[in-house]
């Protein structure tokens, strides 16, 4: 490999050192003259009608400078998402409990929770829906503009599913939940607002699309988008919690800051933050397989409800992943899947690192075990014999080409873990030990990257780059970093372009300001969509420098040039450094910016037959689980999990591992320790001593293993990976337990009292 | 409210502001459960006396016949103490197992105590080592049994001008061997019991204290060579669980009755 290039180095990531000093900026440190703060008054019931509320005694307690309801705001009272069903502040009717009600600016905390004391309101309660089940069986409409409880619904059919159950020699039905899974991200929701010069609105703060936050805040107070700009402070993760409801923490700063001509602060409290903010939906399936002995999957038939909560918000997108990936890496010629996005009286969920694809992962993959244990076949080798190869058909239709890693993730992952040989050690050890039992598991999955055809208009990215005469470079995308490593990465795949020092490339806050709309950061999109931004832009840089090398004579028309080095090279002969031409091009005024618009491939997914290409590619991984059971406490605690995964190209190694890593842990805690309780439909698990996050002690041996299979169209070959490590850790937990104790647990998370009231029943 | 903030710097400015204050004012030791309650809005007290820096009440010392732990000394400075770790097994295991590394260099023993939570950690242990309170006020002393101390969850004797000074444990040899302690917990730190167990064998019995499964800690004794049934019963007479958002009343009993079980079984 050549010593001076980037792409494929673990390079330390750019913002480290600040973070490790902990002098990286965050909203929070955010200081300004006059800053006030804000606070939300909130229902304290799921469903019901506001007869009166009064605001006069909370406007004047001393330090409080607003107080305002749905009737201060200038412009539309909404939060745009999807299908613009919610308002920012409730109008007459409540529909889950912690709406936002009234809007508090104030001095100090201490005001706004006085101000709070002293609003006045009166609730004529309703009927309200509360499971899946409720809203299913229309107790109460949640939202009359949808009759049916039903958000959205999606149906894809495919082959003779009725002859492939006919034909099968095993069917396999069962039913299976999940609960909510919360974001934990360490830095909770967090916005100031500003004017700016000329009736502009400065917005600062934690997210993960500026675009959107843009939109919600010229939509609340009625102005145009470009008089609002969003600036992305450091953000301290968001894993699809700071996907759509930043937009409403902005709004609120943005109209106490209108109202009080101040500048506001709104940061939530970790209480506040989980009691109100986006979850991974709740999810029930019923899931029904068909086998041939040999343990080819012959069909599949799948009901999928989410548990959306008060409003669409992301439902329509998270569903559509989760229905799409529904059978998972594997062929099957009869499927018929249907998606129901379900309204209850709680509040709204969202995206979270998978999006929708957790849950009937764990169905599906529980079900390919059940298969395998009942076809007396291992359950590596049931996953190798239906996984995708060149050429296969997925659900809807679509033919896979290229950069197919799953055989590779099954075999690599295989052999790293030793499962064979784990499976004789972990007998003797089940031999010796009464209390303890270990079991192992696997579980394989595919991902489809970026937005896919949901994504629609979506789908694009710009970026601006600008080189100074010092020959350092700048750019600007309109994706966010959030902790993952984005910066770091595109600063590798941009220096490589340009064949210099990644020390001289700098990535510039990322703003509305300086490129125009690029979509959201999700979808594990932002390597794919801005490094090919990048590249497009560097191309049209480095054309700018070969004509303007041309026409000084400097290099001859037609001949190979090279960028590489911190050098230009003509046909391998060295000719000028990077930055002497960049300084004797600034001196000849040559253009040394450009912005760029990158469209990935169309896809061709028609939604009224849910057939056609869904996503332009594909990302696999494959897990490998031990786990150990004891018997005295229903316990489960993982000893070594090992995550085979391909995503075309790591451009950063040890970030992409960190990627793993984390999100592996973030599924250890989806299936073993994070457990939503509710009350009704409020939340009682609110911080952090009930709602239980893995620790280190928890974890076990995690062994991140990358599988590289490069893909054309990606920047360098890379396609997307970031929500992959979470996705399917859950059923491999699962299925390693059934693997120790021979009972199944077909809830999420996999509790330890579930697993005792198995022992119990027996 | 506006609290009021005293720091004392000794016993007796300690016992003197106690005296003043009574029951309007609580003692703030690693604070890790007042503030907590404070900032939960569980708790808003009118005087806070800091006894941070209250000497006299720290340190582990070896008496004669007693060990004595002043109730200032922290669950780090228990762990750390090689007597403990050997001699006094189910405390340094209940140390051991506390909160995260952080609580544990703040919290101390004495709040644990005071906060008389059916989970709390050392407790179990105090109890089968059959621990005194001593207790102090500007008027006087007491020594109590720590079986007396409490009332129930949250409740103690304390009196309004009382603190407590130190635990006296009498001394024993309660090794690795011999005793131990059992926490369940929904994950390997910070994580409140579900329930705990401390147990140690004398002779040809084993002695059990459990926490989280009745009002204040329950005790038991079992001879070794009890049977299934026998062993059922004492356990059951001794607890009470209930249903809570950690666990069932039935997991708790079925959970309590497997580490009796597990623990017999393993000291035959
Ligand atoms: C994240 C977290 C994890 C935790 N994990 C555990 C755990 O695993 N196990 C466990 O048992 N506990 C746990 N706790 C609770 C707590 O840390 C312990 O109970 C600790 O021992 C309390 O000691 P403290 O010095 O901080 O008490 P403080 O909060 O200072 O005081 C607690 C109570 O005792 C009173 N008090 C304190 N000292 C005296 C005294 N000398 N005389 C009279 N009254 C006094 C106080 O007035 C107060 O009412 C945890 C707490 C947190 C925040």
């Amino acid at each position: 490999m050549d010593k001076k290039k980037y792409v494929g180095r673990s390079i330390v990531r750019k913002d480290g050192e600040e973070k490790v000093k902990g002098s990286s900026i965050y909203t929070d440190d955010i200081i300004l003259s006059g800053l006030l703060f804000a606070g939300v008054y909130r229902s304290n019931v799921e469903s019901g009608k506001i007869i009166k509320l009064g605001i006069e005694k909370a406007k004047k307690v001393p330090g409080v400078k607003a107080v305002l309801t749905y009737k201060d705001i200038p412009g539309r009272n909404l939060v745009p998402v999807v299908f613009d069903d919610q308002p920012l502040l409730v109008e007459k009717r409540i529909r889950y409990y912690g709406e936002p009600i009234a809007l508090i600016a104030a001095e100090s905390y201490e005001a706004i929770e006085e101000a709070k004391d002293k609003i006045e309101i009166e609730v004529e309660k309703e009927p309200r829906v509360i499971t899946i089940e409720e809203s299913i069986k229309k107790k109460h409409i949640v939202n009359k503009r949808f009759s049916e409880n039903i958000f959205q619904e999606y149906h894809i059919k495919r082959g003779g599913v009725k002859e492939a159950f006919q034909n099968a020699d095993l069917i396999i039905k069962n039913k299976y939940s999940t609960n909510y899974q919360e974001h934990a991200y360490l830095e909770t929701q967090s916005m100031v607002a500003s004017h700016d010069l000329n009736g502009r609105f400065s917005i600062f703060g934690s997210m993960q699309c500026p675009f959107y936050v843009q939109e919600g805040v010229a939509t609340i107070l009625g102005i145009d988008l470009s008089r609002v700009t969003v600036n992305l402070m450091t953000t301290g993760g968001a894993f699809g919690g700071k996907e759509d409801v930043p937009s409403i923490v902005a709004e609120i700063a943005a109209l106490l800051s209108y109202k009080t001509k101040k500048p506001v602060k709104y940061i939530l409290s970790r209480e506040e933050d989980i009691s109100v903010m986006s979850k991974r939906h709740p999810a029930y399936i019923e899931y029904e397989s068909a086998f041939s002995k040999n343990g080819a999957l012959l069909g599949v038939k799948v009901n999928y409800y989410l548990d959306a909560g008060a409003y669409s918000t992301l439902t329509p997108i998270v569903l559509w992943r989760g229905v799409i990936h529904a059978i998972g890496p594997y062929t099957c010629d009869a499927v018929e899947i249907n998606g129901y996005g379900m309204a209850t009286n709680k509040v709204p969920c969202g995206a979270y690192r998978g999006f929708g694809t957790p849950q009937i992962i764990f169905a599906g993959e529980s079900q390919m075990d059940i298969a395998a244990e009942k076809l007396g076949i291992d359950p590596v080798k049931i996953r190798e014999i239906n996984a995708f190869k060149k050429g296969d058909i997925t659900a809807t239709g679509q033919k896979l080409k290229d950069s197919i890693g799953i055989r590779d993730t099954i075999r690599v992952g295989k052999k790293e873990f030793k499962w064979s040989a784990r499976k004789d050690k972990i007998e003797k050890f089940n031999a010796k030990n009464k209390y303890k039992k270990r079991g192992i598991g696997a579980a394989s999955m595919f991902y489809g990257v970026g937005l896919g055809a949901r994504g629609g208009p979506l789908q694009k990215g710009s970026a601006l780059i600008s080189i100074s005469k010092d020959g350092s470079v700048q750019f600007a995308v309109g994706t966010t970093e959030m902790g993952q490593g984005m910066y770091t990465v595109l600063s590798q795949i941009a220096a490589d372009y340009f064949g210099i020092s990644v020390e001289n490339v700098s990535p510039s806050r990322v703003t509305t300001e300086k490129v125009s709309d690029s979509g959201p950061t999700v979808a594990s999109r932002a390597t794919f969509i801005s490094g090919n931004a990048i590249k497009l832009a560097a191309e049209r840089l480095k054309s700018n420098l070969i004509k303007f090398m041309i026409k000084k004579g400097i290099v001859k028309k037609g001949s190979k040039i090279e960028f590489k080095n911190e050098k230009i090279y003509e046909t391998g002969r060295f000719i000028i450094g990077f930055k002497e031409l960049s300084e004797k091009a600034w001196l000849n005024r040559v253009k040394m910016i450009e912005a760029s618009w990158y469209l990935p491939s169309m896809t061709t997914y028609n939604n009224k037959n849910g057939q056609g290409d869904a996503y332009v590619v594909y990302s696999y991984t494959t897990n490998f689980v031990e786990i150990e059971v004891d018997l005295v406490t229903y316990q489960t605690t993982v000893i070594s999990l090992y995550s085979a995964e391909e995503f075309g190209k790591a451009i950063n190694p040890t970030l992409a591992e960190g990627q793993i890593e984390g999100g592996t842990v973030q599924g250890i805690g989806y299936s073993l320790y994070e457990d939503m309780i509710l009350e009704g439909g409020k939340i009682l698990s609110n911080n952090f001593s009930t709602y239980l996050i893995p620790t280190i002690m928890d974890i076990g041996e995690l062994k991140p293993i990358i599988v590289e299979k490069p893909f054309e169209e990606g920047p360098f070959g890379a396609k997307g990976m970031g929500e992959m490590p979470l996705m399917a850790i859950a059923p491999a937990i699962g299925n390693a337990i059934y693997s120790a104790t021979k009972k199944r647990l077909f809830n999420l998370p996999l509790r330890s009292e579930d697993l005792y009231n198995e022992f119990k029943n027996k | 409210m506006n609290n009021i903030f005293i720091n004392v710097n000794n016993l007796n400015d300690l016992l003197t502001a106690k005296n003043e204050y009574g029951k309007k004012a609580k003692i703030l030791a690693g604070g890790t459960d007042l503030v907590v309650r404070m900032k939960n809005k569980m708790m808003d007290p009118e005087v806070i006396i800091s006894i941070r820096k209250v000497d006299e009440l720290k340190g582990i010392h070896s008496k004669k016949n007693d060990l004595i732990i002043g109730s200032l000394t922290t669950h780090s400075e228990i762990e750390e103490n090689s007597s403990i770790k050997k001699n006094y097994y189910p405390l340094f295991q209940a140390v051991y197992s506390l909160g995260s590394p952080q609580i544990r260099n703040l919290g101390t023993i004495g709040g644990n105590i005071g906060n008389a939570s059916p989970s709390g950690d050392t407790i179990p242990p105090l109890y089968i080592m059959d621990a005194k309170i001593k207790l102090m006020s500007k008027n006087g002393e007491r020594i109590v049994d720590i079986k007396n101390f409490f009332k129930g969850p949250g409740k103690t004797i304390l009196k309004d001008d009382e603190i407590i000074h130190s635990i006296i444990i009498p001394k024993g040899r309660w090794t690795k061997k011999i005793s131990g302690f059992y926490k369940v917990g929904k994950r390997n730190a910070l994580a409140i019991g579900v329930v705990s167990v401390a147990w140690i064998i004398k002779e040809d019995t084993i002695r059990f204290s459990f926490g989280g499964v009745s009002p204040t800690i329950s005790t038991t004794e079992i001879k070794k060579n009890a049977n299934k049934k026998k062993v059922e019963k004492e356990v059951l007479k001794a607890i009470s669980p209930i249903d809570d958002i950690r666990g069932s009343k039935n997991y708790r009993r079925d959970v309590i009755l497997n580490i009796v079980e597990k623990i017999k079984n393993d000291n035959p």
